[in-house]
């Protein structure tokens, strides 16, 4: 008797903690996850704003004064407002045409143009400035063979590289945004005599507009925060990213950095503000059930005419870069001694730098694909306060200039009690970290579908919290997990601007090395490094598709 | 449960991937910051390695960068040495105690020029700068190469001529303040303006010029003369000459960083750099190397002419060199402007 009631005992101590963990778990995972946003997304940034106020002997608004009086800063400003505005002008047209012929237009154009505007999402975004050098340089192909008089160090060269980086980009988002638009609406109106222009002007672009101007906005941020193109191709232009950069690796001013830093973080987050408030609620939902499938209408000539007028180009644009590039990679001196030669793809410094990039590119994804998931479910169907700060901060990591986080990292991690730098903790914390948003995003939007009541009615027939986590919210939120995974795995690849300052040696990323070799005027070797990369990441993605095909997860198909 | 497959095999290339990240490295590596031209890092590194079995990690940055990575790290470095950078990095950072002194007996017999008296850092050679021209394209334009800077002001030239940034690059530090000592700091500085009016742009790097003459982009530039053998070489249709008032040199300093868990491995790199065959390879590689009988593969047996130089001075008024460069060809600043700017000036002296 006595045994069993010991027994009992133990049951009931066991079966107390698994309660506990039941009812408590989720406050436990949000403490932890907030304490770890706390950390590696919010100290950053507040030891950003420390430095930009506080110099070697206190407190001190002189950086600002100093920011504010000399006009250099105040034009390097100025140009990157410029230069992102431009950008966001000229992405969003030429991004709407492209995913206007590629989800109207006829249908064998669809995919050519689909890979032509996804194309620039498998290489750094800089190497557009090696390819427009190395075509309209001042002694490039295209501007021999045409005799042409032209400056690509100028407005012209910063612009074009950055639009030609960032075409996946909006062209992603607005593709969706068509995608997701019931053709029912389309159809009827045609069906009355609607003329295309009209449906276009009446219906497409403004139940588009909102998904349009998010993509603007994305778009907006991500070409003011990136510095390898303004860097290579600015000559005598100053831009806020690139100052940032040489303010600390070429000056050792790190309060002069965290100023431009805390200004460049101005716009994004205001940005971040609209996006974030303005934008709520006003996506137009035109889903109702599934989008049937229409036979694609023939457009009328003369919007298909221009709109091709305006993707033709572009295209062009994005194949010879990357003909340019692959060329580079295998003859001598692109441009001046076009002799086949293998030595550039032989290169071993650039093979250890890419097998580097797809280590952490898969730590970072996974790492920031869990944490991501987690956030997301912890802020839908958490009930403690302080949720909406949370979804703040993790979606804020897409707004802050990558620049400003490398800063941040090497200022906060330096020294105890988070010593992190020179280990490879601190390159995955911070690309896991900055690139949260998406995952959270998708986490969330995902959790939005399905009604709660599916959890609780698992609980209601006894199932307990540990049990509904892996029966139920994993599978639904592994789409969602995917997609994070995947964004961070990209992004890792590519970036540039942050982890530039936190490299160590003996572990050199692919990004960093394509960019210092490109800069040093080693196109041979960048572009080698480029290829190689670029053919890792399609590799990386078409066993992913492959895999989530033969297991019948197609959830990467966007 | 698809979805666990999918997991499963995810994780199982991840792990296959990520395993070596557990692997302590190997005891035989030191890693070092470079400041060399890449392609000399990469043989330098592979030379200590073969003769010594020691692998040398390393990255490749400017001498600014390196710089400031010494300045946010100290106390804690994260490289065990640095292999090259300027004369006023190794002095102000011997000054902040950042290196370890070590008196080397490799380095016995190198002239003292070469070396510091407390060890804490060793010259292991001396490079410069030089005239670049692009020979096809000067032909094609019909100029000649020009034999004295003051032919660089020749309005012909606008727009043609490349030539580093101060604010970045240790090359563009020498380059300036070679002006500013050839011609006297008042002369200088108004030679460095009108030569401004033909300056296509600033590049960051030192070695950059090379190779945007080298590929035609501009005709003449002012560059490093690291990486110009091994252009040539190449076959870029590179030309260079030392104009008749002479070129600027500047050393390239090694340090063992304080505080490296590695130091009997530092101690024993440093020992190998002071030997001939360091000598001779980096004269293979272009530079002019400290032990006598090592001969320059750029330069030959002649030593070109050089103009004379105060180091010392260059060290002491490095950031007021930069910053009037900076304010004369980048920013207009305000009068008051200037005030702060002086204050900040002041300060930082007083602090050195």
């Amino acid at each position: 008797m006595a045994e069993a009631v010991a027994g009992n005992d133990q049951r009931s101590l066991l079966y107390k903690i698994r309660i506990f963990v039941n009812s408590h778990l989720i406050n436990m995972f949000a403490g932890g996850l907030f304490a770890l946003l706390a950390i590696f997304l919010a100290f950053p940034i507040v030891m950003v704003f420390i430095k930009s106020l506080w110099g070697d002997d206190g407190f001190t608004l002189g950086f600002y004064q100093e920011f504010f009086s000399y006009n250099f800063y105040y034009w390097s400003f100025l140009n990157t407002m410029i230069l992102g505005l431009s950008a966001m002008v000229i992405l969003v047209v030429v991004g709407f045409c492209f995913a206007y012929m590629t989800t109207k237009g006829p249908n064998w154009l669809r995919k050519p143009l689909k890979v032509c505007a996804l194309m620039p999402l498998c290489a750094p975004p800089y190497i557009f400035s090696i390819s427009l050098i190395t075509l309209f340089g001042r002694n490039g192909m295209v501007t021999n063979f045409f005799d042409l008089n032209f400056n690509i160090y100028s407005w012209t060269g910063v612009i074009v590289a950055q639009c030609l980086a960032f075409l996946p980009l909006s062209y992603m988002m607005i593709e969706n945004v068509l995608n997701s638009q019931n053709p029912s609406l389309e159809e009827s109106a045609s069906d009355m005599g609607a003329s295309e222009f009209t449906i276009m002007r009446a219906i497409t672009i403004p139940l588009a507009a909102p998904g349009v101007l998010k993509a603007a906005l994305l778009v907006f941020v991500m070409t003011i925060a990136e510095f390898g193109n303004p860097a290579i191709l600015g000559g005598r232009i100053p831009f806020l990213a690139p100052d940032t950069y040489l303010m600390i690796t070429g000056e050792g001013d790190f309060n002069m950095a965290s100023v431009l830093s805390v200004v460049l973080m101005v716009p994004c987050l205001i940005i971040f503000v609209i996006h974030n408030y303005m934008l709520k609620g006003k996506g137009y939902t035109t889903i109702v059930g599934k989008p049937t499938a229409v036979d694609p209408k023939d457009m009328t000539p003369l919007i298909k005419y221009s709109l091709l007028a305006i993707v033709i180009p572009v295209a062009i644009m994005v194949l010879l870069s990357f003909a340019v590039i692959v060329m580079g990679a295998f003859v001598k001196i692109v441009g001046v001694d076009n002799t086949f030669v293998i030595d550039h793809m032989l290169n071993m410094q650039s093979n250890t730098a890419i097998f580097n990039s797809v280590k952490l590119s898969l730590l970072a994804g996974l790492f920031g694909a869990i944490v991501g998931t987690l956030l997301a479910y912890v802020i839908m169907r958490g009930k403690f306060k302080g949720r909406k700060v949370m979804e703040m901060m993790a979606l804020s990591g897409f707004a802050l200039p990558g620049t400003v986080i490398g800063v941040g990292y090497i200022m906060a991690f330096n020294r105890p009690p988070f010593l992190l730098a020179g280990t490879i903790w601190i390159l995955i914390l911070n690309c896991a970290f900055r690139f949260l948003a998406v995952g959270v995003e998708a986490g969330i939007s995902k959790l939005h579908q399905i009604s709660i009541e599916i959890e609780e009615a698992s609980a209601d027939l006894g199932a307990d919290f540990i049990t509904i986590f892996f029966k139920v919210i994993l599978p639904i939120m592994f789409s969602a997990f995917i997609a994070g995974f995947i964004y961070t795995f990209m992004t890792t690849m590519m970036s540039l601007s942050s982890v530039i300052f936190l490299v160590t040696p003996g572990f050199d990323l692919a990004a960093v090395y394509i960019y210092l070799t490109a800069q040093l005027g080693e196109l041979g070797l960048a572009s080698a490094a480029t290829v190689k990369m670029m053919l890792i990441v399609v590799i990386c993605f078409a066993s992913l598709k492959l895999l989530a095909k033969k297991t019948g997860l197609d959830v990467i198909e966007k | 449960m698809k979805y666990k497959i999918f997991f499963t095999v995810l994780m199982a290339a991840l792990i296959t991937f990520t395993s070596p990240i557990t692997n302590v490295w190997a005891s035989d590596s030191i890693s070092a910051y470079m400041g060399f031209s890449r392609e000399v890092n990469e043989a330098l590194a592979k030379q200590i390695q073969d003769k010594l079995g020691i692998e040398v990690k390393n990255i490749t940055l400017s001498w600014g960068e390196i710089w400031a990575r010494l300045k946010t790290e100290s106390p804690r470095f994260n490289a065990d040495m640095v292999l090259s950078f300027g004369a006023s990095e190794a002095i102000n950072g011997a000054k902040k105690g950042y290196y370890e002194a070590y008196h080397s007996p490799g380095w016995d017999g190198i002239d003292d020029a070469f070396k510091s008296k407390d060890g804490t850092y060793y010259a292991l050679g001396t490079f410069s700068f030089l005239l670049l021209g692009n020979t096809k394209k000067l032909a094609e334009k019909g100029y000649e190469m020009p034999k004295s800077y003051q032919d660089l002001l020749d309005p012909k030239w606008k727009g043609q001529i490349v030539i580093p940034s101060p604010r970045t690059s240790g090359t563009a530090f020498m380059i300036n303040y070679s002006f500013l000592q050839l011609y006297g700091e008042k002369a200088g500085w108004e030679y460095l303006t009108k030569l401004n009016e033909n300056v296509a742009f600033y590049t960051k790097s030192g070695n950059a010029p090379t190779d945007l003459v080298g590929r035609g982009e501009y005709l003449l530039g002012l560059g490093a003369d690291e990486n110009v053998l091994k252009r040539m070489k190449d076959g870029y249709p590179l030309k260079w000459s030392v104009p008749v008032e002479g070129i600027g040199y500047e050393g390239n300093y090694c340090t063992i960083l304080k505080g490296t868990k590695k130091l009997a491995l530092a101690k024993k790199v440093m020992d190998y750099l002071g030997s001939e065959e360091i000598s001779h390879f980096l004269g293979s590689m272009g530079y002019i190397p400290p032990r006598a009988g090592s001969v320059s593969a750029l330069y030959g047996e002649v030593q070109p002419k050089f103009i004379k130089l105060d180091h010392a001075w260059a060290v002491k008024n490095k950031r007021k060199v930069v910053k009037q460069w900076k304010s004369k060809f980048l920013m207009k600043e305000t009068a008051k402007a200037r005030k702060v700017g002086d204050e900040k000036e002041k300060k930082a002296a007083a602090q050195e």
